[in-house]
């Protein structure tokens, strides 16, 4: 299972898959990663499917984490997944995203720097309506979280899930903790997505582990990008610390480019990344080189 | 591109000969071990005194190869590696088949290579479909400098061969 320690390497805008198998380590991590967000002024929820409320509040307590002040103040907020995800018996995709919406806006509406969300997956393993949309959900997700003000650690425990499923999950998340992550090394999370007002940052690797997430960000920037103004500068996705992408991903980027032309460009490109677009898309692939500010 | 040393310029439906005993040699299991695979390549072909740009059209070709290893065989798998006559050679064995839809246009291995061991132009007829991930391993042939890919009962195993001079 992934280190305790890994959810310390998190910023707001990480979306990660963390996988854990034992409860120890589970309630471990859990507890750092909302250490670390009251002390940053964050507000911290979790949505539990392991533990009951007050005996998760009780063990941070134990812990040495003061969560009675936070909780009153709703800085911290545990409830059950059953209570949010699963609020009217079915598990609605959409409606778990318009959830997040509006919880980012109350959160901003507080004056929080950030959100920050544990949410324990077990309960999609039960037969609840809906929940065949899990995949597409989590990556639906990523829209909202590349804004950069939600940190969202979704805790899967590796014993509920086949190996095929826990793939097709991890997918749709930009970076995913396995076993042994953190272990040894230090972990950080295989890829970073920011969208911004000029367009997409991606800093990291994206291969066949997480291009899920990387594609349905991508597709929600070519629709933006349909509905600027003509004339306005096209969305710029920044490629200049995507230290490694697949032949796919690659294709991904320039098919892309090629559905809003003129609306969105390819920028920064590094040299083995440039060369790959060069052999996709030859057209367009010299604008990818590139740098995001020319001086 | 560099002329292929003659020892691995044999037609790829036969039999390769077996990797020299000193060769690395490690084994992935899942998608998500994509990042070792590509951690323990780029180790390799750079003690192997690759340049920069060209490790990394190595990591690329073998990314590939693992992705569809991990997609269509059931064990994961090996990456074999090792350097012989100039050659650096990265061996992907798992135990899928090749098939048509694997190779785009229905170009089985048989057909994969000319008498000299060189690419054929027709190799290098794009599938029809773009999306396809045929489409990426007949990158995969533009970036590796000699491409062998060989069928047998217990699976299928992808030989590259970058030139290191």
């Amino acid at each position: 299972m992934a280190h305790p320690t890994t959810v310390d390497s998190l910023l707001p805008g990480d979306h990660v898959c963390w996988t854990f198998d034992d409860h120890e380590r589970h309630l471990s991590a859990l507890v750092r990663f909302l250490r670390g967000g009251l002390a940053r002024g964050e507000q911290v929820l979790y949505l539990t499917d392991t533990f009951l409320p007050d005996a998760f509040l009780a063990a941070a307590q134990a812990y040495g984490v003061e969560v009675r002040e936070p909780e009153r103040t709703g800085q911290l907020q545990v409830t059950t997944a059953e209570r949010s995800y699963l609020a009217g018996g079915a598990f609605q995709a959409e409606r778990a995203l318009d959830g997040w919406r509006a919880a980012i806006a109350r959160a901003r509406g507080q004056g929080y720097s950030a959100l920050r969300v544990a949410a324990d997956m077990g309960w999609t393993v039960r037969a609840a309506p809906g929940v065949e949309r899990l995949a597409w959900y989590e990556a639906q997700a990523n829209r909202i979280f590349a804004d950069g003000y939600v940190m969202a650690l979704c805790c899967y425990d590796r014993r509920l899930f086949t190996s095929a499923e826990l793939d097709r999950i991890s997918a749709a998340h930009p970076a995913t903790a396995r076993a042994g992550a953190g272990a040894h090394e230090e972990w950080a999370p295989m890829l970073r997505v920011r969208r911004d007002p000029e367009g997409l940052r991606l800093a990291g690797a994206a291969d066949r582990s997480n291009s899920e997430a990387l594609a349905s960000v991508l597709q929600a920037l070519v629709s933006d990008a349909g509905f600027l103004p003509d004339g306005a500068a096209p969305l710029v996705v920044d490629l200049a610390e995507l230290t490694f992408a697949d032949i796919a991903v690659a294709r991904l980027l320039a098919g892309s480019a090629a559905a809003a032309p003129g609306r969105l460009v390819l920028r920064g490109a590094r040299p083995a990344l440039a060369e790959l677009l060069a052999m996709i898309d030859p057209a367009r692939a010299r604008a990818a080189c590139v740098t995001r500010s020319p001086a | 591109m560099n002329p292929i040393p003659g020892t691995t310029a044999a037609r790829s439906g036969r039999p390769l000969p077996p990797p020299p005993a000193a060769a690395r040699r490690r084994a992935f299991e899942t998608v998500g071990e994509l990042v070792d695979v590509r951690a323990f390549v780029t180790a390799v072909a750079r003690s192997a005194g690759l340049p920069g740009l060209r490790v990394e059209r190595v990591v690329l070709a073998a990314n590939e190869v693992a992705t569809n290893s991990f997609e269509h065989a059931t064990g994961g798998c090996e990456i074999t590696m090792w350097v012989e006559s100039g050659t650096l050679v990265c061996q992907i064995d798992d135990d899928g088949r090749l098939d048509d839809g694997q190779l785009g246009g229905g170009r089985l291995d048989d057909g994969r290579l000319g008498g000299d061991g060189r690419l054929g132009e027709a190799a290098r007829v794009p599938p029809p479909g773009l999306e396809s991930r045929g489409h990426g391993l007949m990158l995969v042939d533009e970036i590796t400098d000699l491409v062998r890919r060989h069928s047998h009962a217990g699976g299928t195993s992808t030989r590259l061969h970058f030139t290191l001079a």
